[in-house]
């Protein structure tokens, strides 16, 4: 979420880390402050409910606080959280049977909302944008949560994810794609007022 | 949504619209590209709706805190509860050294020698009760009102109100039991460790060396051995303070020559604090901790930091130094420097003048420059003058490196700005009362340069009118002019206090100079696209009048019509606003002026608060025939 361009900006975390490697649990919580919405944002992307996510961000927070001393170019802080952050979502959803990274359940129970007019309709279109992000394929979700709510660069996602720098670009335009059509398409089945202020 | 289909060679950048790994130049490519072709710029819509989407869908409704419990206990609150806070990290070795020092004289662990101010008293034993009272006081509660806390010279001081509380102390205000004139401030700090005790203890010593009118003066740092409490006995300043009295201004915001009068001695404390060796940074400069007295003295700055920062919950609010919106992003992460106290002071400044907080630093920090959520308080008070605005903002500028190198060049910048023409006070002209005077003064207004020190408790006693004036311009009494107060106060003491008949400015005399800005066409037609529905409208800037950096004229756009207000600087930025909805939002535009006259920019809506509604867009448009 910070700039690698950004000299100072990109100074200040390093700094933070280096503070939190010496044991600052002051400096660490700038930190989680600075990253929390960001990976709850990805975990609750990549597993669907905000239980699960709960758990795994907080457990994600904890092992970057336990393993900080690991970590050797404090620059990399970012992708490393989020490589994280991702291996604890991968963990859970193998341990979920059906190995999808989705809750379907908790997505089908919620759906009883969906209809429901007035202050809902946010509610509803969550759910629908959560349902649609389940439809990507898990490369090309997963490149898009990185960059939409780590604001990871390219060069990063590639690292978090394993995958080519190139590969990574294609994946990114691919998801917003993927997902418009998915939502789309589901907002038309639904008949869902998604969009508030579309009409103004 | 759109079914347009991007450029193939722009593809990869939209999606990468981020700009996370875009040079600037690939990002200005991108964004002149974007402005002159529409299908890419529909396709950027989509994708910066999916985003908007996504980001809104992916929200806890729980806000996850963190388990601070199973990090190490940190000694984040004790950092806070300190008055002032050592700018180098040098001192960490002084400072051990200090603690091994003290360990044979645990009751007295620093005073002063002999203090003019506070004559020391031959110790006396407290009564049995008291002592016995203090004794069922638990490690953490706060002291009540009556009890009595002994310092190791054998003073006394009755506790008569709370002042502020937090997680690891609190401040009283205190009386001198055998004197119950004296009243002092006593700041606590609860069950400190060794390394608290010493940071301190070394605070303490370094306060007491000052003395500055503006700045109250510690008297004591002492410990109590039974209650494992810290104590620091200070001057009392009685007074509202400023984030109080802009409460109570019109549109809760002060107005220019005000604030600089109001200003001038903490920018003078700043200077003496910043002038010791090593310098020392206040670290939280903010209108809270400046009180004006109203008792015949200028405005002191103090820190009652813990009382309010420890209200909020702590997971939210953990800077450890400093408040959100005033402090520097360098206190996010360790290192600040005198330039510190310069983002403070100008954020305290930029919020005098708006009456808006300024987003704090570590959100404009983690923005992109173009995003940077911090409007120019021209934006927000058209009245300003872009100059005004232009020094504000460098001072707040994220890297310290852009901010002016000393509060003293910040401070004559900002006199000088305001066009480079001189007042003149007429004695006789007519009163004005200060709601009525035109926001036009601005322009009008030199103040003299900082003052230079002057014998400190000396001017001190003689008392400055400001505050008498204050008063009367607060409580609107008669016709006072905030303009004689705010000369007033930088000239010399006035004959008399007497001098309430008000002085306007005269007509100032114009230099004509050549504009440095650029000259905006009278019309201009184009397009913005909502963010918020993807929707692409007609976008009309007509009727513009440009007078300097100055410019305004009619608005026609997103379904409204209406006037619009604004700037453009001299290299080529253009903001302005638009009132809309009976004044219960205001969109504000910003963008830059680019070769061939086009001008491209983005929107974003703002509520009364200034907070960001989340409609936004992109928009451009070139000269209209």
């Amino acid at each position: 979420m910070l700039r690698s361009e950004d000299n100072s900006t990109a100074t200040v975390q390093a700094r933070l880390v280096e503070l939190a490697q010496a044991r600052d649990s002051a400096a660490f919580t700038t930190l989680y402050l600075l990253h929390t919405t960001g990976i709850c944002g990805y975990l609750l992307g990549l597993v669907g409910n905000e239980e699960d996510a709960h758990d795994l961000a907080q457990q994600a927070f904890l092992q970057a606080w336990q393993k900080l001393s690991g970590l050797h170019d404090v620059a990399r802080f970012t992708p490393w959280l989020y490589a994280i952050a991702r291996n604890l979502a991968h963990d859970h959803s193998r341990r979920k049977k059906g190995a999808s990274w989705s809750s379907w359940e908790h997505l089908e129970e919620s759906q009883a909302d969906v209809s429901e007019p007035g202050p809902e309709d946010q509610v509803a279109q969550a759910e629908l944008v959560r349902l649609a992000l389940t439809t990507l394929p898990p490369k090309l979700r997963d490149c898009l949560l990185l960059q939409v709510e780590g604001k990871l660069s390219r060069r990063e996602i590639a690292e978090v994810t394993g995958l080519g720098e190139k590969s990574v670009s294609v994946y990114l335009s691919g998801a917003r794609k993927a997902f418009l059509q998915a939502y789309q398409r589901l907002e038309h089945e639904q008949d869902v007022p998604g969009r508030r202020n579309a009409d103004q | 949504m759109n079914d347009f289909m991007p450029c193939p060679q722009w593809e990869e950048n939209l999606a990468a619209l981020y700009a996370v790994d875009l040079s600037s130049l690939e990002q200005k490519a991108l964004n002149a590209h974007i402005a002159s072709c529409q299908a890419c710029a529909a396709v950027l819509a989509d994708y910066q709706n999916v985003d908007a989407l996504i980001r809104s869908a992916l929200v806890f409704k729980r806000p996850l805190q963190l388990r601070e419990d199973l990090l190490r206990p940190a000694s984040l609150s004790i950092h806070n509860a300190l008055v002032f806070k050592r700018p180098l990290q040098l001192w960490e070795d002084m400072m051990v050294s200090e603690t091994h020092k003290m360990k044979d004289t645990p009751d007295t662990l620093w005073q002063p020698e002999h203090h003019t101010d506070l004559p020391d008293k031959a110790p006396t034993m407290l009564p049995a009760s008291s002592s016995l009272m203090l004794d069922t006081v638990s490690m953490h509660e706060a002291l009540s009102v009556g009890d009595i806390i002994q310092d190791p010279a054998g003073g006394r001081y009755v506790i008569e109100t709370l002042l502020g509380e937090g997680g690891s102390g609190a401040v009283y205000l205190v009386r001198d039991q055998s004197d119950s004139q004296q009243r002092f401030a006593l700041k606590e700090v609860i069950n400190p460790d060794k390394h608290d005790r010493a940071r301190f203890t070394f605070e303490g010593q370094v306060l007491w060396r000052l003395e500055h009118r503006a700045l109250p003066r510690v008297y004591r740092v002492f410990e109590n051995d039974k209650l494992k409490r810290f104590y620091m006995l200070m001057d009392y300043i009685e007074g509202p303070n400023l984030e109080a009295l802009q409460k109570e201004q019109p549109e809760q915001r002060f107005p220019f020559a005000l604030s600089l009068a109001l200003l001038a001695p903490i920018i003078d404390a700043l200077n003496y604090l910043h002038r010791q060796d090593p310098p020392i940074v206040h670290r939280d400069v903010k209108p809270a901790n400046i009180i004006v007295p109203m008792k015949g003295e200028g405005a002191v700055l103090v820190d009652f930091g813990i009382a309010k920062e420890f209200v909020e919950d702590k997971t939210t609010n953990v800077i450890r130094h400093g408040s959100p919106g005033y402090a520097a992003p360098e206190q996010y992460g360790g290192g600040t420097n005198p330039q510190t106290d310069l983002y403070g002071l100008a954020a305290t400044m930029y919020t005098m003048l708006t009456g808006v907080i300024p987003p704090d630093a570590i959100t404009r920090a983690t923005r992109s420059k173009s995003l940077d959520p911090l409007r120019p308080v021209n934006l927000l008070v058209p009245a300003i003058p872009l100059e005004v605005a232009e020094v504000i903002k460098r001072a707040m500028s994220i890297s310290i490196d852009d901010r002016f190198q000393t509060i003293e060049q910040f401070w004559q910048e900002l006199h000088g700005t305001p066009t480079r023409e001189r007042i003149e006070v007429a004695p006789t002209m007519p009163s004005l009362g200060p709601r009525s005077l035109p926001e036009q003064s601005w322009k009008k207004i030199t103040m003299p340069p900082l003052q230079r020190e002057r014998p400190e408790r000396e001017a001190r006693r003689r008392g400055i009118l400001l505050p008498v004036l204050l008063a009367l311009f607060i409580s609107v009494v008669g016709a006072v002019s905030f303009l004689g107060v705010a000369l007033k106060y930088g000239g010399p003491p006035p004959a008399s206090s007497t001098a309430a008949p008000s002085k306007t400015p005269s007509i100032p005399t114009s230099t004509v100079t050549v504009s440095p800005f650029p000259q905006l066409a009278t019309s201009y037609a184009g397009t913005i696209l909502d963010l918020l529905s993807g929707q692409k409208t007609p976008l009309f800037l007509t009727n513009i009048k440009q007078s300097q950096g100055t410019i305004q004229g009619s608005f026609q756009g997103l379904g409204l019509v209406g006037p619009f207000k604004g700037t453009v600087s001299a290299t080529g930025s253009v903001h302005f606003t638009v009132s809309v909805y009976g004044g219960t939002e205001t969109l504000a535009f910003e963008g830059t002026i680019k070769i061939g006259g086009d001008i491209v920019g983005t929107m974003d809506a703002l509520d009364p608060n200034g907070n960001q509604t989340g409609e936004s867009g992109v928009w451009n448009v070139g000269p209209h025939p």
